[in-house]
């Protein structure tokens, strides 16, 4: 029992800055779970075969971003709907996944690295670089004239559009940037744990929307969200293995926790915008 | 969704997600299969080349014609379900638990009862979206999606719990249903029978309803401008929950089905892929029940093409979900002539 389980911590809390950065432009990247899975496969292999931890993660943030960027041609430029093209997305990402471990392995199954990932005073460096992120975060999206145009294209885009400005560039740019984000999670996940697992996301990618929820979406709430999932996934693990419970229940039990903050978000939000009756930030083709 | 104001540029955008997931598919087999001629003749032969092959097509054609009808209606009233796999496989669960109960001696009556129990368990579980979207505005696209994922976990954990386990099975499957509960197979030993013949009715039933009714036509009203809808009068509540709930009930069907024809047992992940597809149908057939068939035919032998194929050792994983990927992410696009459709300025 550790007091912070900085292992569980660190990538559901950089997955959901990449949540965050998306939610915030109008554009809910909800393809983040595939984005984890490729950028731990990335991460992975890139250790693999040149032994270089840094590299690694540019390998994973470039992946992620280029996955981002597909995802921003389909919604922005080809006009699909930004939630059936993320399902495609997490559909397309597995398979992938799937078909590069094995054309190189031989087999589906676990890639197993030798090292460590660095630690500084106790305290892993993974763990240092994401709090760095959540800093910086909450610097760009709030205190600077990008982050506040990024903003208001998530939510009052006709006000951009009277201003001039054009939404789709800075969209693209958040969805790109989610991207990077979403598969640096899944690198530090992968690089925690020394190995490449099939299924290694196993659901963090829906968790990191829960967190990005209960977090209010602001960067140093999502921290706070963050940790309190965090404790919740360890004790269910201990949960697990002392109860015997059934793990169907502790399997199904994120994506539960998910319906219910959000309809208790969407209730609230109903009744703070009476007569709206309707989310207002949704830059969705349909209605 | 949209509504497209030209049918054939629509049309036309379809097939070209269609070719581009074909084109994807053939460049894929030919560059990577060890044997590129020996790969295209088992995609493209594979899946009719004998009986057993007919009769699988067949069972997953009208499968896919079920669950792509449910997913159609929805869309059709403007509701996006995307639950339909843990609706199909609750479904599955509720036959399976209701066929274990019921006395043997009710024997077809049994059959019946057990299927209505799995189109209630769909039912509810889209029925509950539906609620949560009237009562608290809750986008039901992400509850359907999130309500179906917990539930595939429960389900798993339900199949092997006390009273339903199999003791002694190499798959994790549930006790089998008793023999009189089965549905006759047709062109055994393939997976097709005689239940998933009732998708042909219900598809002249829906459409029949949806394109010649008055209640088919405040339903595609909702599809079409929800704001106008309620401004026509029409319980917009209604019709948000009713079509959603109609929805899961045909996935729990679909479930309920492959239990009693195809597994008669719950076989861990026996209906994976079926609301994905349905949904890829769905946006094929364009909400039109008419649709359907063809689309969830042509979906249906590209899935077996795909098994075909991997099964002969051709290709080193499964096709079929790169298919439903490329579809689903073209598939709600504008690819044709973007530069005269409404692009937003940039």
């Amino acid at each position: 029992m550790n007091l912070i389980p900085f292992d569980l911590l660190t990538p559901l809390l950089v997955a959901t800055l990449g949540a965050l950065w998306s939610e915030r432009a109008g554009v809910l990247n909800i393809a983040l779970e595939g984005q984890m899975l490729a950028g731990a496969l990335t991460a992975v292999l890139t250790v693999h075969f040149t032994g270089n931890l840094a590299l690694s993660l540019i390998a994973a943030l470039a992946f992620g971003a280029l996955t981002g960027l597909l995802l921003a041609w389909g919604t922005l430029d080809l006009g699909a709907d930004p939630f059936i093209a993320a399902l495609g997305l997490n559909l397309f990402l597995p398979a992938l996944v799937g078909w590069v471990s094995f054309s190189l392995f031989g087999n589906l199954g676990v890639i197993r690295l030798g090292a460590a990932p660095p630690v500084w005073f106790g305290v892993p460096v993974f763990f240092l670089v994401a709090l760095g992120l959540t800093v910086a975060t909450q610097a760009l999206l709030f205190h600077t004239p990008w982050g506040l145009r990024l903003r208001a294209a998530g939510t009052s885009p006709a006000l951009m559009a009277s201003r001039g400005l054009g939404t789709k560039g800075l969209q693209r740019q958040a969805l790109g940037l989610s991207g990077a984000l979403g598969a640096l999670g899944g690198a530090f996940l992968a690089l925690t744990l020394g190995a490449f697992v099939p299924g290694i996301s196993a659901g963090k990618g829906w968790i990191a929307l829960v967190a990005l929820y209960l977090g209010l979406r602001r960067p140093w709430p999502v921290l706070a969200a963050c940790l309190v999932l965090a404790w919740t996934e360890q004790a269910s693990n201990l949960l697990q293995s002392v109860r015997n419970l059934p793990s169907g229940l502790v399997l199904g039990l994120p994506s539960l926790l998910t319906v219910v903050v959000f309809v208790a978000t969407s209730a609230a939000k109903k009744r703070f915008s009476p007569g709206t009756g309707r989310r207002l930030s949704r830059g969705r083709s349909r209605r | 969704m949209k509504p497209r104001s030209n049918p054939l540029t629509s049309g036309v955008g379809t097939l070209v997600a269609l070719g581009l997931a074909l084109i994807l598919a053939v460049l894929l087999l030919a560059m990577l299969s060890p044997n590129p001629a020996g790969a295209l003749r088992a995609f493209f032969w594979g899946p009719l080349s004998s009986g057993l092959a007919w009769g699988n097509l067949l069972n997953q054609g009208l499968l896919l014609t079920l669950t792509g009808l449910a997913a159609s209606l929805a869309f059709g009233a403007g509701s996006f379900n995307l639950g339909g796999e843990g609706q199909t496989y609750t479904g599955g669960l509720a036959a399976l638990a209701a066929a274990l109960v019921l006395p043997v001696a009710w024997g077809p009556g049994g059959t019946l009862v057990a299927l209505t129990a799995g189109i209630a368990a769909g039912m509810t579980l889209g029925g509950l979206s539906g609620w949560l979207k009237v009562r608290f505005d809750a986008d039901e696209m992400i509850t359907t999606f999130l309500l179906s994922a917990s539930a595939v976990p429960l389900v798993d954990a339900v199949m092997t719990g006390p009273g339903i386990g199999a003791a002694e099975s190499m798959l994790i499957q549930s006790r089998p249903a008793p023999e009189a509960f089965w549905l006759p197979g047709l062109l055994t030993p393939s997976n097709f029978h005689v239940g998933v013949l009732v998708a042909l009715p219900l598809v002249v039933l829906f459409g029949i309803l949806v394109n010649h009714t008055p209640w088919g036509y405040r339903l595609r009203l909702m599809g079409r401008n929800r704001d106008f809808a309620r401004y026509a009068g029409i319980s917009t509540g209604f019709y948000a929950l009713v079509p959603l709930a109609l929805s899961g009930g045909l996935h729990g069907l679909a479930g309920a089905l492959g239990v009693l024809g195809t597994q008669h047992a719950l076989v861990q992940g026996f209906s994976a892929g079926w609301g994905w597809n349905g949904i890829a149908v769905a946006l094929i057939a364009r909400t039109n029940p008419w649709a359907v068939v063809p689309a969830a035919f042509l979906l249906a032998f590209l899935d077996q093409a795909s098994r075909t194929v991997v099964l002969q050792g051709q290709f080193p994983f499964q096709l079929s979900a790169l298919f439903q990927a490329a579809i689903l992410f073209f598939i709600t696009a504008r690819i044709v002539l973007p530069r005269f459709g409404d692009r937003r300025k940039a």
